[in-house]
């Protein structure tokens, strides 16, 4: 993996990361795929991949609609508000 | 009195205000002088809340009074781990960009707690969103070992381990992903439960790789262990996962006999370096069982190696899923910015923390085009292998015994360098969270330099009741770990 890897996971991860951090990135990345590849030497012809532990523990139940009790108390833990609305930066733009 | 009681255990607590010869204010008071006292030091809480344990304490008071109090928890000082929703308390996970923030409600370990009569007296310390075994990835400084200062507590659950070990609390709550239960009550010297995956509902858990997390208890005393899973490992409808049918029950456990009991050793551990203390550990309590009628048999694990590698793909792919919310918008600092995108990525370059950046980072490649197959895919089916070698391990024993940690609580700044070392402290915890079935750490004793040395029970799918019962009859071996050595001890 080069920076230039790096910094292509960096946009998809939706991160800003400084040159430094970048760098120090890329040294982890060369020795944790190292140690990934030990996963190569298994022979996993045939094998399933875990899909999740057994669903008849699990059964689903009925899905019903309920009231949040505490509206108020949601909104204030928001970044930014303008009374209910979420605000954020302008989406739209005129063409 | 007061110093009696911090040195009770959760059960004859509760049992002491519900006969009235203790009253929960009394209680309350006791254990916030002995945080007041000695948490400078240890750093176990992220957040003590004074003011609403006095009040409740003294609401409990009256309902005592008025003899309408029940509970299994009654007046019981309980911490839970700061990445444990708890409804206008701040829950930071030990994250910057969580800073300030105050959910609108209580995780459901939270209420059912409360509704047994215990007292939420802080939040604890851990590693940034449990991504770590030290409590050093904390963006608010590490904890330190109560029982060496110099050391860490292991992670990501620490500040929990810490807070029971300094006896904060007669029992505590953490989150076990990858072994972040069991490893830092091995380093603290306390016991540790990590549920089967289900038992315990992870609503209002702060999901890090929902897949692998489950919330489960760490005490001093089996007896408070065992308490403890009593008032949380019932079924929730709030939770899709929590498991409705075969559910292990949790009343009326009793100490189990160790005469008949098969225990297996895993062939495999021979691979791997252990401290000389881990391996004394071991082989002490080999023969201390054998002593008491245990037979012992060889079970294989065969891919035990594969099980970290395995891991490190799967735990951050679903983390870097689950952290996507934490964007500026929904969670975090706001930022000036000119537009969504350049809010999301400076909030969270910010906001999070170089290990959380880093399996963000690699989580996001393992999942992008062109390389799922070769890791992801490869790493669930690897996921499938770990669990198959457990299934045929027990139908030959009863559970498995091994070290919890290979080595011994280390020295703040060892590990931090070179992150697969520390990922390596996990290596004996993980597979059993691939698996899903439940793993105890117990406390087996001491090294010469009277550090806390754990050893791991694993039980197969819902047998966390026979884990419980065995841990009740390790305690009459064992002992009951000693609180860690921070001055102004018991008499």
């Amino acid at each position: 993996m080069d920076l230039e890897g790096i910094r292509h996971l960096a946009e998809l991860s939706r991160l800003s990361l400084s040159e430094e951090e970048m760098e120090a990135l890329r040294e982890h990345f060369e020795r944790i795929m190292g140690y990934f590849a030990r996963l190569s030497t298994l022979d996993l012809e045939g094998v399933e991949p875990f899909y999740g532990f057994g669903e008849e523990a699990t059964p689903t139940r009925e899905d019903e609609v309920a009231s949040w009790p505490d509206r108020d108390l949601f909104l204030e833990g928001l970044p930014r508000r303008e009374g209910d609305f979420v605000r954020v930066p302008r989406i739209v733009r005129e063409v | 009195m007061v110093v009696d009681l911090l040195g009770m255990s959760a059960a004859s607590i509760a049992s002491a205000v519900r006969r009235k010869e203790v009253s929960p204010v009394e209680v309350a008071e006791a254990f916030l002088g002995r945080i007041r006292a000695f948490d400078g030091r240890v750093r176990a809480l992220l957040f003590v809340d004074e003011e609403g344990v006095l009040r409740r304490a003294r609401e409990l008071e009256a309902r005592v009074a008025r003899g309408e109090a029940e509970g299994l928890l009654l007046g019981v000082p309980v911490v839970v781990k700061d990445n444990i929703c708890t409804k206008g308390i701040p829950t930071t996970c030990g994250s910057r960009i969580l800073e300030g923030w105050r959910p609108p409600y209580d995780a459901t370990v939270v209420e059912m707690l409360l509704a047994e009569g215990a007292l939420i007296v802080g939040k604890a310390n851990m590693d940034e969103f449990a991504m770590g075994s030290s409590t050093e990835y904390s963006a608010f400084g590490p904890t330190r070992n109560p029982h060496d200062l110099a050391r860490v507590p292991g992670g990501s659950s620490g500040g929990s381990a810490a807070a029971v070990a300094s006896l904060f609390c007669p029992i505590s709550l953490g989150s076990d992903t990858g072994g972040s239960i069991r490893q830092p009550a091995a380093f603290c010297g306390v016991y540790g439960l990590k549920p089967t995956y289900g038992v315990v509902s992870r609503y209002g858990l702060v999901a890090f790789a929902s897949s692998l997390d489950q919330i489960g208890p760490f005490a001093r005393f089996a007896e408070d262990l065992c308490l403890a899973m009593r008032a949380i490992g019932r079924e929730d409808p709030r939770d899709s996962t929590s498991i409705r049918r075969g559910r292990p029950r949790f009343d009326g456990l009793s100490p189990r006999p160790l005469k008949g009991l098969r225990v297996g050793l895993v062939r495999e551990i021979s691979d791997f370096r252990l401290d000389e203390a881990v391996e004394s550990a071991l082989e002490g309590a080999i023969r201390r069982l054998e002593g008491e009628g245990a037979s012992f048999v060889e079970v294989s694990l065969p891919h035990l190696e594969h099980a970290l590698p395995c891991y490190y793909i799967v735990a951050p792919a679903e983390a870097s899923s689950n952290l996507a919310r934490y964007d500026g918008v929904r969670y975090g600092p706001s930022a000036d910015a000119p537009s969504v995108e350049d809010l999301f990525r400076t909030v969270r370059g910010r906001g999070f923390g170089a290990e959380v950046k880093r399996r963000i980072m690699i989580g996001t490649f393992v999942l992008s085009s062109g390389y799922y197959d070769a890791y992801y895919l490869t790493a669930q089916k690897a996921r499938t292998l770990v669990a198959s070698d457990f299934d045929r391990a027990f139908s030959a024993c009863d559970l498995i015994l091994m070290p919890t940690s290979p080595t011994l609580p280390f020295r703040f700044g060892e590990r931090t360098s070179d992150p697969i070392s520390m990922y390596l402290s996990d290596v004996f915890t993980i597979p059993v969270n691939l698996a899903g079935i439940c793993g105890l750490s117990f406390n087996a004793g001491y090294s010469g330099e009277g550090l806390p040395v754990g050893l791991q029970l694993i039980g197969g799918w819902g047998r966390d009741d026979l884990l419980l019962e065995v841990a009740l009859s390790l305690e009459e071996l064992f002992g009951v770990p000693r609180p860690a050595p921070l001055g102004g001890e018991l008499s």
